[in-house]
């Protein structure tokens, strides 16, 4: 068992952009969605502050937390839903590299 | 004077016509069933018929002895790739079996734990609370091992995704 957490950190350390780009790729999309489901009960829509939380809780210190809190409020403003690719954009600006595989885009 | 290969005391093989009563197929009963599954792989009926003794007995020696053939002519069918890949594939499913029976059991074992805990016998509930801590942290380290691994196959598929655009550019 330690030999295999031992080779899925080493994969890990290997991966660490990918990942980054996974994980924080599925919170914008969950946190999208969330936003629409809030929008369609016709309650409040999440704030910005909240999907920050849940980025750090997640493991994250990025230094675009701003460019994201600008981005979430300006859609607060416009009344517009977050889309998951732009949110990752101002999360990870250098996430263009990294195209979203068809089977993953919602 | 011609030795008879036929074994009285050889057990009836499972899967294998009994004496005396053609085993036929339901949907083709004029077809005997036997030559139909032995059209479809590259076995002998004697193969397909020592097979599920071979996948559950724990040594060859015991699986000679069930099945009534010698461990020479096991040894030698071993040597096989078809025999082998099929002894391979239906010992895989009897673990499967044997897994999902042990998931089964895990819900009853944990309500044994928590009954010997409750146990006025201070050593006893010390012991059982020390089984379920350990077993607590072990399901919860393989669930993270879990996600972790499902995060890299992600990870991995992103990458592949991100070589491919760069050699189409």
């Amino acid at each position: 068992m330690s030999a295999l957490r031992a080779r899925v950190r080493a994969l890990q350390r290997t991966l660490a952009l990918e990942l980054a780009v996974v994980r924080l790729r599925r919170l914008a999309g969950e946190f999208c969605l969330q936003s629409l489901a809030v929008r369609a009960g016709g309650q409040p829509p999440p704030q910005p502050h909240a999907f920050i939380h849940r980025v750090v809780s997640a493991g994250f210190r990025l230094p675009s937390f701003m460019a994201v809190h600008n981005y979430l409020e300006r859609c607060l403003v416009k009344n517009i839903l977050p889309d998951r690719e732009d949110l990752l954009s101002s999360l990870i600006p250098w996430s263009w590299r990294y195209p979203a595989p068809a089977f993953w885009q919602g | 004077m011609t030795k008879s290969r036929a074994n009285p005391q050889r057990p009836h093989p499972p899967g294998s016509p009994s004496p005396g009563k053609p085993d036929t197929d339901p949907k083709c009963p004029e077809m005997p069933r036997n030559v139909r599954r032995i059209e479809n792989s590259n076995l002998s009926h004697r193969q397909q018929a020592v097979l599920p003794v071979m996948a559950s007995a724990p040594s060859l020696a015991q699986a000679a002895r069930v099945s009534g053939f010698s461990e020479r002519t096991l040894r030698r069918w071993l040597d096989d790739d078809d025999f082998r890949g099929e002894l391979t594939r239906l010992r895989q499913e009897s673990a499967e079996l044997a897994r999902l029976e042990l998931q089964g059991l895990m819900l009853r074992s944990v309500s044994v734990l928590s009954q010997a805990m409750d146990d006025p016998d201070k050593a006893i509930s010390l012991r059982a609370a020390r089984y379920a801590t350990s077993f607590a942290v072990r399901v919860c380290e393989t669930g993270k091992l879990r996600k972790d691994i499902q995060d890299l196959e992600d990870a991995l598929a992103l990458s592949n995704a991100q070589h491919s655009v760069k050699q189409k550019r």
